[in-house]
């Protein structure tokens, strides 16, 4: 039915239960900054596929947070009214992704990361010279500067405008908010499928598979989904949620978890069935490298840690339904995100890098600096996304459609 | 209404205006003990379910196991085809392909699901059933068009037919019926 | 509804148009509906449509008595481009079919109120259009009497079982379950409507015919209940079903080596393309449909406003998918991938490509705009368009890429027959022979249903209404 009729407090802080995680996140952050330094001196090339692991992820919460921004301003839903405000902390630490990314341009540019970087050898090689003109440093670096640039001014006036709307309540911003949100939801199309291809597939420039972008894509919006749904779980029984939300908004964050949990299955799916019924010389060693040699076991965890568990679990109205359980359930798929990509990234460190000879093949390894540099680069992140959490009301109460959202306990 | 004189009764039969009487009504059925009695209305009503301590529903589960038995034999088949009955070298793949099998597995699963629970619907509704001593009313052709009936069973053990009228006269309803057993 | 003057959100709701029309009441929505069928009685203008129809259809059934005489030789396919006509045409059916389901399974399931007055409608195009669809594989065997071989059965051959690791024998499995799910899903829906027909009809001969297939249904409230689970639930598995099909249809292409065809992102592609097609299809039939019937409180502006959108977000969908597609030929390097690319865009069928981006990516572009968005006859136009640009993708994809392979001395071209011709547009015919049937003799749009979005339906009091 109606929700609690007593005034809400609008601006209500963040409940403690969640600021208490604030400072652990920066001493963590801080002492894996140290270590990561500590790691590139060590082995500059190890360190680097350990950071553009940690990047990926961490940029791919962002970015999805901010495709999510743009799809709830223009589908509505509590849910998106709800998670407004975390979903707009993590855009907002665009920049400091930007920032972040220093590491791999000096990967890019000592020669340390591509192997399309090394001049010699793209001339040597006649597939990789065909493909210079893409791959290629200058090129690379206009387009880096694009993407960021686009994600910065985009997260810039979504986070804008929502603030205007938040204090001034004028009509106008919802209806400029859509209309960025529209065109920005193709931006966002093209530039996460350049950037993927620009930084993780160009990892191994001999393979190439149109899916791969959109698997990329789908994690990244599953990733940002479970942050907004675990964080509103935690401050649910706080002013100003509490009375607010119930069951069915629950519901709905469970159903969006778990659609993109399908989306990602059937993408991935999708993608190994191809490959493998296609058995092109080109194509396999992508999976050859990724289900030997003591992959085949990371596999494996996926199919059953990012699939089948969160899947069964997420059916279940019980789990869905009193929100507490999406925190666990979030967290949990946050890890597979992790070991997802980990599983993409690391195998091209000892595979040759996209040489397709099968004696190249990959082996499991995992390195202390793998484990180091998403803490690394989480603590950082999650201070900064706290610290904007902070920054204003944790509910969006100029909204057009909050009425309608909120009576009955609807949709 | 006078009561009929016949001796069998199916039930008693009251004619609501809105889906709020309906529910108001199951509500009171409920409360003074009345087991045997069901609400009829053109489309569902949400609250009624409630209002009738209807909560029992095994529909989900057996769709579940009938999913899962779908996804056995559609792999089975298939693996049962390949390795056993008839292998076949094609294209020089495994037989075992096992990636190739999704494809018909999954379409099982959804094809066994799906028909076993529309029938387990129509078998737990007792459906088809073309007649029924309901029809025999007249104005219960209603019921699928714009009115809302409750009808107290006589297999009721609190059955009495003039306790029930006097009772379902306590509700305000339109109209009250009698409906005769066949 | 009590929001309290405290946290009154001071920006009211943006003006969002209704989806139903003001002043309806139970007995109004179900006289207005059920009349189409059981008073209006047969017009001159329906027995015209029908036997335009009817005649198209017609020569539909002398196409396919001609082909199975003389063999599918009568055809245009040839050693180059043996899937030809058959193949595109069974693409673009199925794929049209696939909005009804999307419109009845998963706006369901994303509480789309808007989706209810066009449901019915959209899943009877959906069975429809997959009739049509199922037709073109079957001729294409050449032998259609030999269809059952395609289904596992006992036989005196020793061969119980087809090839299960063909994507062919998966369309096999995928087009069945859909039909027959989608037929279930349909029927369920009807049983209460036909429970309404049935206590509406005024002669006997009709009151038996609703009865019988109305399978006795009086509205019991512990019927409905498990009626809802059901249904709930088959909105549920036809959601995946749907985009299970028709990823099994990209598979046909996409798990062989062929450039042009092997391309990872297959399948959301196709799904992508079949959406937008399904949907423009749904807004050709429903703005004449609306018009004659009298129809606008129930599709309202709003639901051809959300059809567009829909249109537009999977139009732009698949012109992602025209762009990677270029990019993609480009990166592999590979020798073939290049070739396919320059050819499909300046070969001997750039004509064709060309058409395709205007008809695919350039017209979706005008429902950006809200004025051409909320105008019937600018939708009605843009969906004709992209009907034409989804036969044309499919064109593109099928017979340009196999025109020209990997060896030059097997290049040759194709073109379809006056035989391809009569078939292709016979099912258009046959497609709308029973669209007319359907709307002649069921109720179009789902009463209980409609009935649910009167306020006060879910059983809650009202105001001004005392709890009794």
């Amino acid at each position: 039915m109606s929700y609690d009729t007593k005034p809400l407090q609008w601006d209500a802080p963040v409940p403690a239960a969640i600021l208490r995680f604030q400072t652990p996140a920066l001493v963590i952050g801080l002492l894996g900054v140290i270590l990561a330094v500590v790691a590139a001196v060590l082995d500059f090339r190890q360190f680097l596929h350990a950071y553009l692991f940690a990047f990926t992820f961490w940029n791919g919460v962002t970015l999805g947070a901010m495709v999510l921004l743009m799809i709830q301003y223009l589908t509505g839903g509590g849910w998106g009214i709800l998670g407004r405000r975390t979903m707009e902390a993590a855009a907002r630490n665009m920049g400091l992704m930007a920032l972040l990314f220093l590491p791999i341009l000096a990967g890019v540019l000592l020669n340390k990361l591509y192997i399309w970087t090394d001049t010699a050898r793209v001339e040597a090689d006649h597939h990789l010279h065909q493909k210079a003109t893409y791959l290629n440093v200058p090129f690379f670096l206009v387009r880096l500067v694009f993407y960021f640039a686009v994600w910065i001014a985009w997260a810039h006036f979504l986070s804008r405008w929502s603030l205007e709307q938040d204090q001034s309540g004028d009509k106008k911003l919802a209806q400029k908010l859509r209309n960025l949100s529209g065109p920005g939801l193709l931006i966002m199309a093209i530039t996460m499928t350049f950037s993927n291809i620009d930084w993780l597939m160009s990892l191994e420039p001999y393979w190439f598979s149109s899916m791969y972008p959109l698997i990329n894509m789908v994690g990244n919006l599953l990733s940002a989904i479970c942050v907004t749904a675990a964080l509103v779980a935690l401050m649910a029984d706080n002013a100003p949620f509490k009375g607010l939300i119930s069951s069915k908004h629950f519901r709905d964050f469970g159903n969006l978890m778990l659609a993109f949990t399908m989306l990602w299955t059937y993408t991935s799916l999708s993608q190994f069935l191809i490959t493998y019924s296609g058995n092109l010389p080109e194509e396999t060693p992508w999976y050859l490298n990724r289900l030997n040699g003591g992959w085949g076991y990371v596999a494996a965890s996926l199919l059953v840690g990012h699939f089948m568990l969160p899947f069964v679990v997420l059916l279940q109205r019980q789990v869905k339904d009193p929100g507490k359980p999406l925190i666990y359930v979030g967290g949990f798929i946050i890890l597979m995100r992790m070991v997802d990509l980990f599983w993409w990234i690391k195998p091209t460190y000892d595979a040759g890098q996209g040489f397709q000879a099968v004696e190249h093949l990959s082996h499991f390894s995992l390195s202390w600096m793998d484990l180091i540099a998403p803490l690394a680069i989480g603590g950082v992140w999650v201070w900064f996304y706290l610290r904007n959490l902070q920054q204003r009301p944790l509910i969006p109460r100029h909204d057009p459609h909050f009425k309608e959202a909120f009576a009955h306990g609807g949709h | 209404m006078k009561p009929s004189t016949r001796s069998r009764y199916y039930g008693v039969l009251a004619e609501f205006e809105s889906p709020a009487a309906l529910v108001a009504a199951a509500r009171a059925t409920h409360a003074a003990g009345y087991r045997k009695y069901d609400a009829y209305s053109p489309f569902p009503i949400e609250e009624l379910a409630d209002a009738m301590h209807d909560h029992k529903n095994p529909i989900p589960k057996i769709v579940f196991f009938a999913g899962l038995t779908g996804a056995c034999v559609g792999f089975g088949m298939q693996v049962y085809a390949n390795l056993i009955h008839y292998p076949m070298n094609i294209a020089g793949r495994p037989l075992y392909a096992w990636p190739m099998f999704i494809p018909i597995t999954f379409e099982c699963t959804v094809a066994f699901a799906a028909f076993t629970g529309v029938l387990a619907m129509l078998a737990l509704n007792g459906l088809p059933r073309p007649h029924h001593p309901l029809f025999g009313v007249p104005r219960f052709s209603q019921a699928s068009q714009s009115r809302f009936f409750l009808c107290i069973e006589s297999s009721d053990p609190k059955f009495e037919l003039e306790a029930v009228h006097k009772f379902l006269e306590g509700l305000k309803p339109m109209e009250i019926h009698d409906v005769e057993d066949e | 509804m009590a929001v309290s003057n405290e946290f009154e959100p001071s920006v009211s709701p943006t003006s969002r148009l209704p989806v139903i029309g003001p002043g309806h009441t139970y007995a109004s929505i179900n006289e207005k509906i059920s009349a189409i069928v059981l008073l209006r009685g047969t017009t001159f203008g329906w027995l015209v449509g029908f036997g335009i129809a009817f005649m198209i259809f017609m020569m539909m059934l002398g196409s396919i008595s001609y082909l199975i005489y003389k063999g599918v030789g009568v055809w245009g396919i040839n050693n180059r481009v043996g899937w030809g006509f058959d193949i595109i045409n069974f693409v673009w059916w199925i794929g049209i079919g696939h909005a009804g389901t999307l419109i009845s399974a998963i706006l369901l399931l994303l509480h789309q109120k808007w989706r209810t007055s066009i449901n019915r409608f959209a899943e009877a195009m959906t069975l429809f259009a997959v009739a049509c669809a199922a037709l073109f594989p079957v001729l294409h065997l050449g032998r259609p009497w030999y269809a059952y071989f395609l289904f596992p059965y006992p036989n005196t051959m020793g061969m119980y079982f087809p090839q299960f690791r063909s994507p062919l024998e998966w369309d096999v499995f995928a087009v069945s379950t859909y039909a027959s799910v989608s037929l279930v899903f349909w029927y369920v829906g009807l049983i209460p409507d036909l429970a309404t027909m049935r206590d509406r009809a005024r002669n006997w001969f009709t009151k038996t015919v609703y009865g019988f297939f109305s399978l006795g249904w009086r509205g019991s409230a512990r019927h409905w209940h498990r009626y809802e689970s059901i249904y709930l639930l088959l909105a549920g598995l036809s959601t995946p079903l749907v985009l299970s099909v028709h990823t099994i249809v990209s598979f046909d292409f996409a798990v062989s080596i062929i450039p042009g065809w092997h391309a990872t992102f297959f399948p959301p592609y196709f799904v992508a393309g079949a959406i937008y097609a399904g949907f423009a299809m749904v807004l050709t039939l429903a703005i004449p449909v609306r018009w004659v019937y009298g129809l606008e409180d129930f599709i309202t502006d709003k639901h051809l406003e959300n059809m567009g959108l829909i249109t537009l977000v999977t139009g732009n969908m698949v012109g992602y998918a025209y762009i990677m597609e270029l990019f993609y030929g480009w990166y592999s390097a590979n020798e073939y991938e290049q070739f396919m690319v320059h050819n499909r865009v300046l070969g001997p069928y750039w004509a064709l490509y060309v058409a395709l981006i205007v008809c695919n990516i350039i017209a979706p572009q005008l429902l950006w705009s809200k004025r051409i968005r909320r105008n019937a006859w600018w939708l009605f136009a843009i969906s004709m368009f992209v009907s034409v640009g989804m036969w044309l993708e499919r064109y593109v994809i099928i017979v340009v890429s196999l025109h020209r392979t990997f060896l030059p001395s097997g290049w040759g071209t194709y073109a379809g027959t006056f035989w391809d011709w009569t078939l292709y547009i016979g099912t258009m015919g046959f497609f709308l022979t029973l669209l007319f049937l359907f709307i002649r003799l069921l109720p179009m749009i789902s009463m209980s249903e409609m009935q649910m979005l009167l306020p006060g339906a879910s059983g809650a009091p009202q105001k001004g209404e005392a709890k009794s």
